[in-house]
C-alpha cells in the first residue's frame, strides 16, 4: 500500500489511528473478501468440474480429484467450437465496423453540421434506447423470414447493428461535439470538404471514443442471446452462447465436458479483460453514463 | 436531455435563418446524407417492426399460414383475462424490484469500502467487474449446476455445514425459484452498478469529507451525512438503470428455468417468447408485447423526468 505524501500530510493533520476505525477497516476488509470469495467460486467449481471424470461428478468437489484434461478436447469437438467461434467472430467483427461506420457518420453529422430536423431526429433515437429488443422479436423475425435471412448470419449483423448503433451514436455525439472548432474552421480553409474532415481529422481524434465503444458494442454482441435463439436453427449458424445453450440441451451430455465447453466459450473474453482491465470497465459504463 | 441543450445552444447561436436559402438546403442534404445510414437502419428494423407489432396484435393468425384474422382487441382482452399474464406481470415486477435494491445495496456498501485506500483494492474491483463479462448462457448453465438439488454446490456446502435442512431444490421449489434467479442476476451485474458508484464517489472528493473529519465526524457520520446525500443522483440512475434492465428479463429465465417450475418465474418477455415461438400464437404474442412496451416506456419516462428533476435541484 503506497502513501502518497499529500495524503501522509493529512494524515499526520489528524488524531492519530483510533482503535475503532482500524476495526472497521479491518471489518471493510472481511466484507470486500467475501464478496470476492462469492464471485470467484462458481468459476473455481467450474474450472474443477471442467477436469472431472464423469463418475465423479455426482459428488460435490471443490478441489479436483482427477485431472481429466481430454474434457477439454472432447468438449472442443462436440460442441462444435470451431464453427461456433468462427460464427461469433464473424458476426461481432461485421457487425462491429458496420455499426462504427453508420455511428460515426451520423455523430458527425448530429454535432457538427447543421440541418433541419436534427434534433427531432436525434430525440427520436434517443427515445429508441427505451423499447426492449423482444417487442420487436416477431416482426424482425417475420421481417427476416420474408427476406430469406433465416439461418443466415447477416440476420444477426443487422440486428445487432441496429440496436447497438443508437448508444454509439450517443457517445460519438458527445465526443465530436468536444472538438474545438478552431481546428474545424483552418481544415474548412484550406478546402477540406466535411467528408475529408470526418475522415481525416475527427476519426483519427476519435479514437479513444471509439475505443471504449467498441469494448462496449463487442461484450453485447458477442454475448448476444436471445437474436441468435430466435434467428438460427442450423447447426453450422450458431453462435457461442447459443451453441452453449444447445450443447447443454443434448441428450446424456457429460458433466465435465459440459464445464470444460462453458470455459472455452469463457477464456476469450477473460483474455481480452485482463489485458485492457481499465478500459473494459471505462468502456461498459460510459454508455450508462452518457445516456 | 444533455444533446438536446447543446444542440440548442449551437443552432442558435449560428444562427441557421441568416443564411440564403440554396445555400441552405445544400447544408440541409450534406446534414442529411450523413445520419442517412443510421436513418434506414433505425427505420427498417426498430421503427417499422414496431407499427407491425402493434398491427400483428389486432390479429388472430400462427405465423405459417396466409390468413390472417382481423379481430380488433380481443388479444387484448384476452390477454387481461388470462391468469398466466398477470402472474408473468408479478413476477417480473418482483424480479426487477427485488435486482434492484439487492443488487444496488451490494455495489453501494462495497464502493464505499474500496472508496477508502483499501488493501488491494484495485483487485478487487477487478474481481468483482468479472462476471459482468461472461454471457449470460454461459452464467445461467453454470448457475443451474450450482443450484442442482442432489449434487449441485450450494446443497453441498449447505450439508458440510451442517446446515441440511436449508437445502432445498432451489430452481423446482416455486416459493424459491423466482428469488434464486433474482440472485443470480445480482452476481452477474453489481460489479457494474459497483463502478457507477464507484465513479460518482470520486466525483465527490476528498475535501467534502476531510472538512466533515475535521469538524468531528466519524467515519459512519461522514456516510450518513455526506457521501450518500451527495451520492444520490447516481445512486438514483443506478437504482433505475438495474429495475428498467429487471423488467426485459429473459434470458436468465429462458436458460435456468424456462419459466417453470407452473409458471413460478415465467417473466413477461419469456411468456410472449413462448407464445409466439412455441404456441405460435403471433397476435397473442404481439399483445404481450405491446403491453411490455408500454410498460417500459411509461417507467423509463417516469424515472427521466425524476432524474431531470432532479438535476435541477
Amino acid at each position: 500500500m503506497s502513501i502518497s505524501s499529500q495524503a501522509g500530510v493529512r494524515a499526520a493533520a489528524r488524531p492519530a489511528h483510533k482503535p475503532g476505525r482500524v476495526a472497521r477497516r479491518v471489518l471493510g476488509f472481511l466484507v470486500v473478501a467475501v464478496v470476492a470469495i462469492v464471485c470467484l467460486i462458481p468459476f473455481w467449481y467450474l474450472l474443477v468440474m471442467s477436469l472431472t471424470r464423469q463418475q465423479d461428478t455426482f459428488v460435490v468437489l471443490l478441489l479436483p480429484k482427477s485431472f481429466q484434461w481430454s474434457n477439454y478436447i472432447v468438449a472442443w469437438n462436440k460442441a462444435n467450437l470451431t464453427v461456433l467461434f468462427r460464427n461469433s467472430l464473424a458476426v461481432t467483427i461485421n457487425a462491429l465496423l458496420l455499426t462504427l461506420l453508420i455511428s460515426s457518420l451520423a455523430a458527425y453529422g448530429f454535432a457538427r453540421l447543421k440541418f433541419r430536423g436534427s434534433a427531432i431526429i436525434l430525440n427520436v433515437l434517443l427515445l429508441a434506447i427505451m423499447v426492449p429488443g423482444q417487442t420487436l422479436l416477431i416482426p424482425l423475425f417475420l421481417n427476416m423470414k420474408a427476406l430469406h435471412l433465416l439461418d443466415t448470419l447477416y440476420s444477426l449483423i443487422l440486428c445487432y447493428t441496429a440496436f447497438g448503433m443508437i448508444t454509439a451514436t450517443f457517445i460519438l455525439t458527445g465526443f465530436f461535439r468536444g472538438v474545438p472548432q478552431e481546428l474545424l474552421d483552418q481544415a474548412k480553409i484550406d478546402g477540406c470538404s466535411h467528408w475529408d474532415i470526418y475522415a481525416r481529422i475527427m476519426m483519427p481524434l476519435a479514437r479513444p471514443a471509439i475505443a471504449t465503444v467498441t469494448i462496449f458494442l463487442f461484450l453485447s454482441y458477442w454475448n448476444e442471446l436471445i437474436l441468435a435463439l430466435t434467428f438460427i436453427q442450423n447447426d453450422g449458424r450458431k453462435t457461442v452462447p447459443l451453441g452453449m445453450v444447445h450443447f447443454s440441451g443434448q441428450y446424456k451430455i457429460e458433466y465435465g465436458q459440459m464445464a470444460a465447453a462453458l470455459v472455452w466459450a469463457t477464456i476469450p473474453v477473460l483474455i481480452i479483460y485482463i489485458v485492457l482491465q481499465k478500459q473494459f470497465i471505462k468502456g461498459l459504463t460510459a454508455g450508462a453514463l452518457k445516456a | 436531455m444533455e444533446a438536446r441543450n447543446l444542440y440548442g445552444a449551437v443552432g442558435k447561436a449560428q444562427g441557421l435563418a441568416a443564411r440564403p436559402a440554396r445555400r441552405r438546403s445544400k447544408q440541409d442534404l450534406v446534414g442529411y446524407l450523413f445520419i442517412l445510414p443510421v436513418v434506414v437502419f433505425f427505420c427498417a428494423f426498430i421503427l417499422y417492426p414496431l407499427v407491425y407489432s402493434i398491427r400483428l396484435s389486432l390479429f388472430e393468425w400462427t405465423g405459417y399460414t396466409k390468413d390472417m384474422l382481423f379481430v380488433g382487441f380481443r388479444n387484448y382482452t384476452d390477454v387481461i383475462a388470462n391468469w398466466v399474464f398477470w402472474t408473468t406481470v408479478k413476477n417480473t415486477l418482483i424480479f426487477a424490484l427485488a435486482l434492484a435494491l439487492v443488487q444496488t445495496s451490494i455495489a453501494l456498501i462495497l464502493a464505499i469500502v474500496l472508496d477508502s485506500k483499501l488493501f488491494g483494492r484495485e483487485v478487487f474491483k477487478v474481481i468483482f467487474f468479472t462476471p459482468v463479462l461472461v454471457s449470460i448462457a454461459v452464467v445461467s448453465l453454470l448457475w443451474g449446476r450450482i443450484f442442482e438439488p442432489n449434487f449441485g454446490l450450494l446443497n453441498g456446502i449447505l450439508n458440510s455445514l451442517g446446515l441440511s435442512s436449508l437445502t432445498r431444490a432451489w430452481l423446482g421449489d416455486s416459493s424459491v425459484a423466482l428469488y434464486a434467479v433474482v440472485a443470480v442476476s445480482a452476481w452477474t451485474g453489481f460489479g457494474y452498478s459497483m463502478v457507477l458508484l464507484l465513479a460518482g464517489l470520486q466525483d465527490i472528493g476528498e475535501d467534502f469529507k476531510d472538512a466533515a473529519k475535521i469538524d468531528g465526524a466519524t467515519d459512519l457520520g461522514v456516510i450518513r451525512f455526506i457521501t450518500i446525500p451527495l451520492l444520490r443522483p447516481v445512486i438514483a440512475l443506478v437504482l433505475t438503470l438495474t429495475l428498467i434492465g429487471g423488467l426485459k428479463v429473459f434470458e436468465i429465465i429462458y436458460v435456468m428455468t424456462s419459466g417453470g417450475p407452473n409458471h413460478a418465474t415465467e417473466s413477461v418477455s419469456t411468456l410472449l417468447y413462448y407464445e409466439a415461438f412455441r404456441f405460435n400464437r403471433m397476435g397473442m404474442a404481439s399483445a404481450t408485447a405491446v403491453f411490455l412496451l408500454i410498460g417500459t416506456v411509461v417507467i423509463s419516462l417516469v424515472q427521466r423526468r425524476l432524474m431531470e428533476s432532479e438535476a435541477l435541484a
